[in-house]
């Protein structure tokens, strides 16, 4: 995505807002999908809306899609937790293959996001999910990369756990 | 069935996601009692139109379109005139220029069309500096209302 249309945006330019409110809305609408497990357009309207309202604050215009991909999945996530019910699941997990874990059902699996702490959640959909580098997402959450490395190894060990509960 | 990930945005969504991107802008909604095709057929005519229910302009003009999107000069009552940029689809109008931004919104609601208006003036002060955040909105609910006249009889000016 065009940097210069981001700062256009950010620099309250009303036609680069609308134009990257068009380039925002097919990823932040699979987001919403993949962690509410199913199309969730109020929840993606939302996620918008804050996207837009903290454009102003992203430092690193180059950073919009990973920037925006963790407050979709922020935002989703808080409202999904609040109007779901617990599903269980049998299905089988590859642990040496986290990214196969979204190519199973994703209602089973949106319903195991939900039960991992935020920050092991975010993780997860930023790491697995959308294939982001370890240092993508150090830099999309403000971690050291070390960090990131730590958490995500215990993540997904925390999302097997739940998975097979 | 159609994929809910690839449906055009809802533009009464657009217009509050543009509201949050853009501080001080002024919105308001109305549920006009005409058409969805009355409403934006007035909307769409922005040379006739805008002049009937925007009182601080003079006349508009398309000085130069290509598909969606068009350039208008517009000449307020004072002689002030301004080049905007504008982009026009079913249901979403954006037009803008670094001082002003304005928009419209229409969602189909039956017999009856949601239809929501965005004003930005960056020349003015802060509405919430002067008080009268308040009074833009009041403004922008007239505009509704006569675009709802306007819709209601398209060829005649509305009586206010």
């Amino acid at each position: 995505m065009d940097p210069g249309l981001v700062r256009a945006a950010q620099g309250g330019d009303a036609g680069a807002i609308d134009d990257l409110i068009d380039a925002l809305v097919p990823l932040v609408r699979s987001i919403a999908f993949r962690v509410a497990g199913a199309p969730a357009e109020d929840a993606s309207q939302e996620a918008l809306l804050v996207i837009f309202r903290d454009l102003h604050a992203l430092r690193t215009p180059e950073a919009i899609i990973s920037w925006a991909s963790a407050v979709t999945a922020r935002v989703v996530s808080r409202i999904d937790r609040g109007d779901r019910r617990h599903r269980e699941t049998e299905t089988a997990l590859d642990a040496d293959r986290p990214a196969a874990w979204f190519d199973t059902d994703a209602v089973e699996v949106a319903e195991v996001l939900r039960r991992l702490a935020t920050h092991d959640h975010q993780l997860l959909v930023l790491r697995d999910l959308h294939g982001y580098s370890e240092r993508e997402v150090a830099d999309t959450l403000g971690v050291p990369l070390g960090t990131v490395k730590s958490r995500v190894h215990r993540a997904r060990r925390r999302f097997r756990e739940e998975w097979n509960r | 069935m159609r994929d809910p990930l690839v449906e055009p945005f809802d533009p009464i969504a657009r217009l509050r996601v543009l509201a949050a991107a853009l501080p001080g802008s002024v919105i308001a909604e109305r549920t006009l009692d005409a058409s969805f095709d009355q409403v934006w057929q007035v909307i769409a005519d922005l040379e006739t139109m805008t002049p009937r229910y925007e009182h601080n302009v003079s006349t508009v003009e398309v000085t130069d379109r290509d598909g969606a999107r068009a350039t208008i000069l517009v000449t307020t009552r004072t002689g002030h005139t301004e080049t905007m940029d504008v982009r026009l689809v079913l249901g979403w109008c954006l037009m803008h220029s670094p001082s002003t931004v304005v928009a419209f919104a229409a969602r189909d609601a039956g017999n009856q069309t949601l239809l929501a208006h965005l004003e930005l003036n960056r020349t003015a002060q802060p509405a919430s500096q002067t008080g009268s955040s308040a009074d833009a909105h009041d403004k922008l609910m007239d505009e509704l209302h006569t675009i709802e006249l306007l819709s209601q009889t398209p060829d005649t000016p509305p009586t206010l």
